[in-house]
This record gives structure tokens, sequence and C-alpha cells, in this order.
């Protein structure tokens, strides 16, 4: 059958699922004293209130709310890579794909969960069912992120039946993992057809996820931009949003892949040429996240409005402006410089300048959403200084997403195993034919049709 | 249950029912001929 033959010719992709290291159980080990101490953090708020976090009359948003933000923008990055990326044909997404659907999967809930985090009481998020209405921002955040993350597991949930199936037919595992491995798979038997109908669902959910990506990342910048705070009320803020989750979501996939590749010995699979690729695009977004940065200060800069200017200055040149400089080096400048340069254009450069774009967006959506709120129309100063408590939860939450990211590398290949079949058998063949039909003065194939 | 409730319930009701119905599809043998 299909499938047999594509694991034996990937038999690499299986060991990290048949052989763990003493590095995974003290990663792991690791890990799970960060997620509880983060825990603990959280008991402390919700036995004490949020009076045990910065937040303040008037800056009523801090920490939680960037995460929010943050995590949401992270998660494009498997739809950007796997779903945009497929239905252009482009082949070299495909050792990548698995990695960044997985980002999407397990960076959403903390998105989503850093809502009920800032509540306080988070009983309180059944008010959006009860007394939800149709005019509020709120309500359209959390029905676009619920259906995001529902569609976001179910095409990630498509492309592994298949490996699931290799798993279950091929791996000499316990027979709980033998199991989950049997439900999971739900009677796949890799016949030619079932192939060419996943086919056509991964096509369709393509574009369906694509369409939400630009949805959700919008819904969630009009959260800011439908109120009329000077900082928020902008009409770009949505594109500007979305071109800011896309680039930080590629960083985290060019991360990811880059530690799976090391620790995963898939140098075969991923390879420079993968990360010199997705470097190329990444240095795009930087442009492009610089010319909507520009815009947005220029026009409010030029405008010269008293409410606009106040959240500008200090942004600029008074108290956020450490802040907003060290975003402004880490977003553009340092990406820019490595990544323009094929001599530094390499997987460790890559990843340095992934790194440095994660924590200057990060910073961005912390002076997107603090200084407006510090300097309130009305008048007056607020500061916010964040506490241990919302740092532990933080932390927590990023050392819970990667623990998830980790344990599923153990359960299943990390690279999709059947995308590298399709493309050794299908992939090759029909490039080369949509290449002979671009050029002219190159006899086309006797296999393709007559005009 | 306020409007709030009900446009989540239909959207994420309609959501599920076509995500199983094209697994049921995914997953459904060929027919002969």
């Amino acid at each position: 059958m299909k499938h047999e033959a594509a694991a034996h010719k990937d038999a690499a992709l299986f060991e990290p699922l048949l052989r763990t290291g003493k590095g995974f159980y003290v990663t792991v080990a690791v890990l799970v004293i960060v997620v509880a101490w983060g825990a603990y953090a959280y008991v402390r708020q919700l036995v004490l209130g949020l009076g045990v976090t910065g937040m303040n009359r008037p800056v009523f948003w801090g920490v939680y709310i960037t995460n929010f933000v943050f995590f949401i923008g992270l998660s494009h990055a498997g739809t950007l890579v796997s779903a945009i990326l497929r239905i252009v044909k482009a082949e070299w997404r495909r050792p990548f794909t698995r990695a960044a659907e997985a980002v999407t999967v397990f960076s959403l809930p903390f998105g989503a969960g850093s809502i009920i985090l800032d509540l306080g009481r988070p009983d309180r998020l059944l008010n959006v069912i009860f007394y939800g209405r149709f005019q509020s921002a709120i309500l359209w955040d959390v029905t676009s992120i619920s259906l995001y993350m529902l569609s976001s597991i179910f095409y990630f949930y498509l492309s592994l039946i298949p490996d699931i199936a290799m798993c279950r037919d091929r791996l000499n595992v316990g027979s709980l993992r033998a199991r989950l491995y049997r439900f999971l798979a739900l009677g796949w038997t890799g016949s030619e057809h079932q192939y060419r109908r996943l086919d056509r669902l991964m096509n369709i959910m393509a574009v369906w996820l694509t369409m939400l990506v630009v949805i959700v990342h919008t819904v969630v910048a009009w959260i800011f931009g439908m109120t009329i705070v000077p900082g928020w009320h902008s009409a770009i803020i949505g594109p500007y949003f979305l071109c800011g989750a896309i680039f930080s979501g590629v960083g985290a996939v060019i991360i990811t892949t880059a530690i799976l590749r090391r620790v995963y010995h898939l140098e075969d699979y991923i390879k420079p040429v993968h990360i010199n690729a997705l470097s190329l695009f990444f240095l795009s977004l930087s442009l492009l996240w610089f010319y909507f940065t520009f815009v947005e200060y220029f026009t409010t800069f030029y405008g010269d409005e008293p409410a606009h200017m106040v959240i500008f200055n200090a942004k600029f040149w008074q108290e956020f402006s450490p802040l907003f400089w060290v975003m402004v080096v880490c977003c553009f400048v340092i990406p820019v410089v490595v990544l323009s340069n094929p001599r530094t254009r390499t997987i460790a450069g890559a990843v340095a300048v992934s790194v440095f774009v994660n924590i200057g967006m990060w910073l961005e959506r912390y002076i997107v959403i603090i200084p407006p709120l510090a300097r309130p129309r009305l008048g007056g100063i607020g500061s916010y200084i964040p506490t241990w408590v919302e740092w532990a939860i933080t932390i927590g939450c990023f050392a819970f997403f990667v623990l998830l990211y980790t344990l599923f590398t153990k359960l299943f290949p990390v690279v999709a195993v059947w995308e590298m079949h399709e493309a050794r058998q299908q992939s090759i063949p029909e490039t080369m034919e949509r290449m002979r039909s671009y050029m002219p003065g190159v006899a086309a194939s006797p296999l393709s049709k007559e005009e | 249950m306020g409007e709030g409730g009900i446009i989540l319930l239909i959207v994420m009701a309609v959501a599920f029912t076509v995500f199983l119905s094209m697994l049921i599809w995914l997953m459904r043998p060929e027919k002969e001929g």
C-alpha cells in the first residue's frame, strides 16, 4: 500500500517516537516546574483577586491582553506556512507544515485563555453567552476565535490521519499508544481514493483557513480599533495587526523547525535551502511591518491632533520610548541587517533574528495596548508595572506551550510523512510539467493535453 | 441565553456538522464499479 512505502522510506521520521533520551525527561521536568509556578501564581490571583496584578485605573489591561494578541498572532504561523503555501503550490513548504500547524493548535488555547486570566473571575466569560450583544466587538472576537480554533484543529487532524495510520501499522509500542493510534486513524487504509479525497479536503480547508486568519486578526484588532481611544482608533490597525501576526508566526516556525532539526537529526528533511526560502519571506515581512509602522505614526505626527500626539510623544520620547525603539531595532534593523546578507542568512542567523522579532512583536503589542490607557483622553497620567504574578503566569503559559509541543513530538511525526511521499511521487513530475507549459521553446511532454 | 450565545451556538454547530460530514466522506468506502 502507498502509505507503507512512505513509512519505509522515511523511517528516520519515526525514530523520535521510538527512542527517548535523558534530555527529553529533563526538558519535560523543567517545563513542568515552570508551569507549576505559573499555576501557583494563578491560584493566588484567583483567591486574592486582580489586586495582586499591576493593573489599575486607568490602565485596566496589561500583560495578559498583550499575551492574548501575541499568542493569537503566533497561531497564524501554521495557517500561513501550511495553508497559503499549499494553495500557491510552494513545494518547499512540505517539511514545515506539520511543525507550523502544531504552533497554531498549541498557541491558540493560550491566546483565548489569556482573556480568562484577565477576567479575574473566569465565570464571567459566560456573560458573553448570556448577555453578549451583536454590536459588541468582544462577541465577534469570541465567535471568530472559537471557529478558528475548531477549524485549525480539524485541519491539523486531517493532515495527521495518514501518519497516524502509519504509526498504527508500523510502530511496535505499548498497548495504550497502540490503542490511541488505532482510534485516531479512524480506519484509514491509505488507498488511492482516500488520498484523492484527502487532497481535496485539505485544499478546501486551506482556502477556508486563509480567509479565517484575515477575519480573526482583524477582529482582534477591532477590539481596540473600534473604540475612539487615541492610539487605537485607526483604519489600518486590522492589517497592521495581521502583518505583525504573520511576521511573529513565521519567526516561531523558524525557531521550532531549527530546534526539531537539531534535536531529532532531521538534517535530510529540513535543509538550509528551506530556511533560506523562509528567511527571505521573513525579510519581506519585516519590510512590510516597517511600512505599516511608518504609515501609522507618520499620519499621526502630520495630523498633529493634541489627543493623539500625547500618545505619540509617550511612545517616541517619553516613558515608553525605550520599549518603542527596542521594538524597532528587533523587528526592523536586526532582520534587515542579518537577512539581507547571504553570508549571515544561515540557519543560526535566521533563528537569532526570529528570537529578536518575537521579542520585538511582544513589545509592539505591549506598546499598542498600554500607552493609550496610561494617557487617558480626559487627562491625567496612569502607570503600570507588571507584578511577579503576571510574569509568573506569562512564563508559565509559554512553558506550557513548549511542554505541549514537546509531548506532541514524541507521539506523532514532526514532518508530514505522507506529504513527503506525495512530493516524491506526484509533485516533482507535476512541477516539471508545469515548467514545460510556461517556457517557450521547450518540447511539451507527451502527457500534456493538446490545446 | 442572549444574542451572543445564539450566534456562537449556531456558528459552532454549523462548523462542527460540516467538519464531521467531511470526515465521514473521507472515510466512506469507494463504490464498486
